[in-house]
Formats: structure tokens, sequence, C-alpha cells
């Protein structure tokens, strides 16, 4: 990246399984100004009320949360609803990777979390595999589970990534697009990538799909 | 005049999640309103907490309301509808539950039908099975001993039945269509989401006319008092609304909502929602709004009688004494220009030797205006 880097904070796991990890490890591959609001530890507990979340967030272009750490109660299902909340005051934009709990059975849960707080949420990243458990939860076909998402919610930008066609789908808010991707990505790499080219190639139809066509060069 | 406020959901700042922690967070702001969203599929162990959020509202005068299915599909095919109706059938019967006074339902897109008569005829007898349907599951007489834990059923009113306006051209919802509907179901209310209102006039919502309008138009053609309003920031294009913004990043502001209120709200029973990103918080500020409003009227009235009275003492007429008083004013504000134009001539003198360094070079007799400006230049790299 020749321009400064992109400024992201990510609320993960302690142990980095989840989606916001990966994105934010891949983020800083690419160089990427990435940070973890709460340091790696083998012990899952931390304390939410110590977090400066102004200081954590001044001046951030994106806040990257997972949809299944609320799962994990106490501290970390307080810190991701206040994350955001303090991410809409200081102006940086919440990105939501929509991940498959590790108790499948739990997606609903998860989802409904989501859904509670979508009005806070610029950009919704669902994988492939949330993505058919998703369209079944919702009663809707996967095809269009984008856009109607995208429209009942009125979120920004609501995506997905299918690294084995390399094809991203991106529902925004002046249409929907189908980017082909030249190089061989995984999907947090190719969120990584998109979520570092955002800010500068703007929101508009033909940033939007530059951003999605960006590689990890 | 009868004015509720309160966030569309749990409060983002309450520690806990349950409707009841909520409901107790919105009392401790001062709000008196909660609208309980039923965006996914109602739980059977929901219930209870719903049950108890009835109980406290039933026993204080706090407002609950209950939001149906984010999206709906009332004039699509016979089995859209029926996925739709089947979801508000759960929403009405939580709305049961916890004494929700409003049930928010959205119709969705126009589906097979353009814009107009049809469409609104189609969705006002949707809209009336629902009134229906509500009327049969409040209330039932041989049900009374089941409910005997659930005293509003029996005792309170049926929940109203409310229609929202849509914020996007290919969904159905002008206000036009959701008063026409309301006006012809009784049992219905009009939901008026501002944001939506708003997005979908291009910018309508601008000042205090634009709401006498939009409420002298709801009160032509609805003819009732009672309405129940969403608001919260909006981004917009092309009449669509875009995403939901807090309301001090949107064009769609609150004071001119609060000022109409205040002036001229008397007539009505309002509850108004924040739906924003920033649930309480905006409703907080909309509440601050809202009674800064009624203060600056409350003084303005207060000044009226006063200068009436004192118009009686003197024996002349108000408006006299009013132009007066007018006279009186701009004579001091004429007079405190003239002092402040004095003012700045002597404080550059006294700053004149910090700025010089930067100055020099430039001409001594205009040096105070221009060192204004330099700081500017300095930092100016090119």
């Amino acid at each position: 990246m020749d321009m400064a880097p992109v400024r992201m904070v990510g609320l993960g796991r302690r142990d980095r399984s989840d989606g916001a990890s990966a994105v934010v490890e891949s983020s800083l591959e690419i160089g990427a100004d990435a940070k973890f609001i709460i340091d790696r530890s083998e012990i899952s507990e931390f304390d939410h009320g110590l977090i400066d979340w102004r200081g954590v967030l001044e001046s951030k272009h994106w806040l990257v949360l997972s949809s299944s750490c609320p799962l994990d109660g106490g501290s970390m299902k307080w810190a991701w609803g206040s994350s955001m909340t303090f991410a809409e005051l200081e102006g940086c934009k919440t990105a939501m990777v929509v991940d498959v709990p590790e108790e499948p059975g739990r997606l609903e849960e998860a989802w409904g979390s989501v859904i509670e707080r979508i009005r806070q949420i610029h950009l919704i990243f669902i994988g492939p595999e949330a993505m058919r458990a998703v369209a079944e939860l919702e009663g809707i076909e996967e095809g269009l589970l984008l856009g109607e998402i995208r429209s009942r919610g009125l979120v920004p930008i609501v995506c997905s990534f299918d690294p084995e066609k390399r094809v991203a789908s991106v529902s925004h808010s002046l249409g929907q697009e189908i980017v082909e991707v030249e190089r061989e990505l995984s999907l947090e790499g190719w969120l990584a990538g998109f979520l570092c080219e955002l800010p500068q190639s703007g929101s508009g139809t033909s940033g939007i799909v530059s951003a999605a066509q960006s590689s990890l060069d | 005049m009868p004015l509720k406020l309160g966030p569309a959901g749990v409060p983002l700042s309450c520690k806990g999640r349950t409707i009841v922690e909520g409901m107790d967070d919105i009392t401790v702001l001062g709000l008196d309103a909660m609208e309980v969203q039923t965006v996914r599929t109602i739980q059977p162990q929901h219930f209870d907490q719903y049950w108890q959020a009835g109980i406290l509202s039933w026993k204080s005068d706090f407002e609950m309301n209950m939001h149906g299915p984010y999206y709906a599909e009332l004039l699509g095919n016979k089995r859209e509808r029926n996925r739709t109706l089947s979801k508000m059938e759960t929403s009405l019967q939580a709305g049961k539950i916890i004494n929700a006074r409003h049930l928010t339902f959205h119709v969705g897109p126009y589906g097979e039908y353009d814009p107009g008569t049809a469409a609104n005829e189609q969705v006002a007898n949707v809209m009336s099975g629902i009134v229906e349907r509500v009327r049969e599951v409040w209330g039932v007489e041989e049900e009374e001993e089941d409910y005997a834990a659930f005293p509003w059923v029996h005792e309170s009113e049926p929940s109203l039945v409310g229609i929202e306006t849509s914020g996007r051209q290919e969904l159905w919802g002008t206000v036009e269509e959701v008063l026409e509907v309301c006006n012809h179901v009784e049992g219905t209310v009009p939901v008026l989401n501002m944001g939506h209102i708003h997005a979908r006039g291009h910018g309508r919502l601008r000042t205090s006319e634009d709401y006498a309008e939009l409420f002298d138009q709801a009160r032509e053609t609805y003819g009732g008092s009672t309405f129940y309003c969403h608001f919260a920031g909006v981004e917009h294009r092309m009449g669509n609304a875009l995403h939901y913004t807090q309301i001090k990043k949107s064009d769609l502001k609150f004071e001119p909502f609060a000022e109409y209120l205040a002036e001229e709200g008397d007539w009505m029973d309002i509850t108004i929602i924040s739906d924003s990103p920033l649930l309480e918080h905006d409703a907080m500020y909309m509440l601050q709004h809202y009674d800064k409003a009624r203060q600056r009227l409350l003084e303005i009235r207060a000044r009226d009688e006063r200068r009436a009275k004192l118009a009686a003492q003197q024996g002349i007429d108000p408006e006299e004494l009013k132009k007066r008083e007018e006279e009186a004013a701009a004579a001091r504000k004429s007079q405190l220009t003239g002092d402040a134009e004095e003012q700045p001539k002597k404080a550059p003198a006294k700053k004149a030797p910090a700025k010089k360094a930067a100055t020099k070079g430039k001409g001594g007799k205009s040096g105070g205006v221009i060192s204004f400006d330099e700081p500017a230049d300095e930092d100016d790299v090119f």
C-alpha cells in the first residue's frame, strides 16, 4: 500500500479462533495499522471495564467484530455491544464477520445479536458456510440473501466471498456487484484487502468494485 | 399534550440485556416508552420475559410497543403473504403478553401491484384482517381465568395496529398511502417514520412548517390525533433511505420537530421512538430539545403576558409597547456593537509584539488584521 495505512481494531477471542481475529491478522500482513483490543491469552476472561474505548477507537477506520463472540457471554458479550456504540460515537465504522459458531446450533442466537445491533453496523461479511445457514434461518434464497439483508436492515454494505470460485458478491446502497478476483485468496484475506481499500476507493459503485478486486499485493 | 419518548430496544448502555432490565434503565433516563423488536422468530422462552415486562408496564405508566417482522411482503403472492402473516401472528401474540399499545408493521414491496387504489385496497383488506385478529386474541371471555395474571388483556383496549411509512420508492408506504389506509381501517394508526418520510421526500422535513404541513395532512386525511413516530438520522439519495445515522450526523434535524410539537402539538397524543444507531442517547437528545423548545415557548408567553399587563397599566396598546421595547433593545444593541468595535482596536495593539516575528515585512498599519491570516500561511507547506 502506497498511501497511509488503514487503521483498524479488532475485537476477537483471546485465542484468535474467530473470524474477526483472522481478518485483523490478514490486514496486518498487508500493511494495515491493525490492532487487537484484547491481548492474546490462554485465559478467555478479561475485565471489559478496563478498556478505554475512546482511546482505542479514536481515528480508526474500522472496528472488526465476529458474530460468534457474544455467545462467549460475560465480558465478551458486554464488550462486543459497547464497542459498537463507542465506534458510532467516534465515527469508526463497524465491520461484522458472520461466522458459524463452534456449536452451529447457536447460529440463530448469534445472528439475532447481529440483527439487534444492525443499525450500528456499516459492513456485514458472510462466508459461504454461514451464508447457507443464515439463508435457511431467514427463509430466503441464498442468492437473494445479501440484497435482502441490505434492504431490510439498511446496512450500507453486505458482502460475501467464495474462495473456491474466487467470486465476491457485494450488495451496497447503489446496487449489487459480482466481482471476479484474479488471485487465490482466503475468506479473511479477501475481506482484509476489501477493508483496507474501501477508505481510499470510496463507497461509490466503481470504488466498491475496485476495492473488491483488490489483491494482497 | 401526551408525549412519550423511548428507544427501539433495550438501551445500548444497559448492562443486562433483558427487556425488564432495559425498562428500568429507560425509566432512570427519564424516558417512558420502549419498542420491542421482534425481528427474529419469538421463542417460547421469551414469553416469560415478555410477561414480566407486561406486568411492569401495566403497573407503571410505561408504554410498551412492539415492532413486527422487519420485512414483510403483504402485497406479494399468496405464499409470500402467508409467510408474512404467520410472522405477524407471532408478533401480535407477543404484543398481547407484553401489553403493547402499538404493534408496528411494514407492508413491503408493491409486488404484483402498481402504486394506487388497488394496492391500497389490498393493504386495507389485509390490515383489517390483522385488526380483527388482534381483537380476537385480546380479551376472549372464556379465557379470562387463564389470563388472570395478565389483567390488561381484559381491562385494556387491544393494541393499535401501526402501519409504517417506508423509506424506499419500491416499497409501499408513502405518507398518503399510509394515511389513506388508516383512514379506512378502524383500529390502525399511522406510524410516521420521519427518517423514511424525509428520505422518500428528497429531504422534505427541514423546518417546523414542514412538520406542520405533514401533521395537517394527517389531520385532514386520517382525522385521528394518536400518532406513533420513529425518529433517527438518515442518509438518503434519490428519494431512498440508504442507512440510519445518529441524529447529529444527518440533515434530518430534531429541533424543528421539537419546535412544532411545543408550539402546535397540543392536540396530539404522540409517541416518538428513537431507532437511531445511538438508541437511548438520541432519545435523550430529543427529550432535551423538546424541553428546550417548551422552555423557549413558555418564556415567550410569559414575556407577552408581562407586556400585556404593563401596557394595561400604562394605558397603551401592547403592540405600541412592543414597538417601544424593540426600539430600546435596538438602541442597546447598537451601543454594545459600538463598544465592541472599539475594543478590538485596543486588543491587537497588546498582541502585536507576539505576532511581530510572523508579520515581519508586512505593513504596520494593517498588521492586526493580517496577523490572523499569517499562521495559516506558515502551516501551508507549499
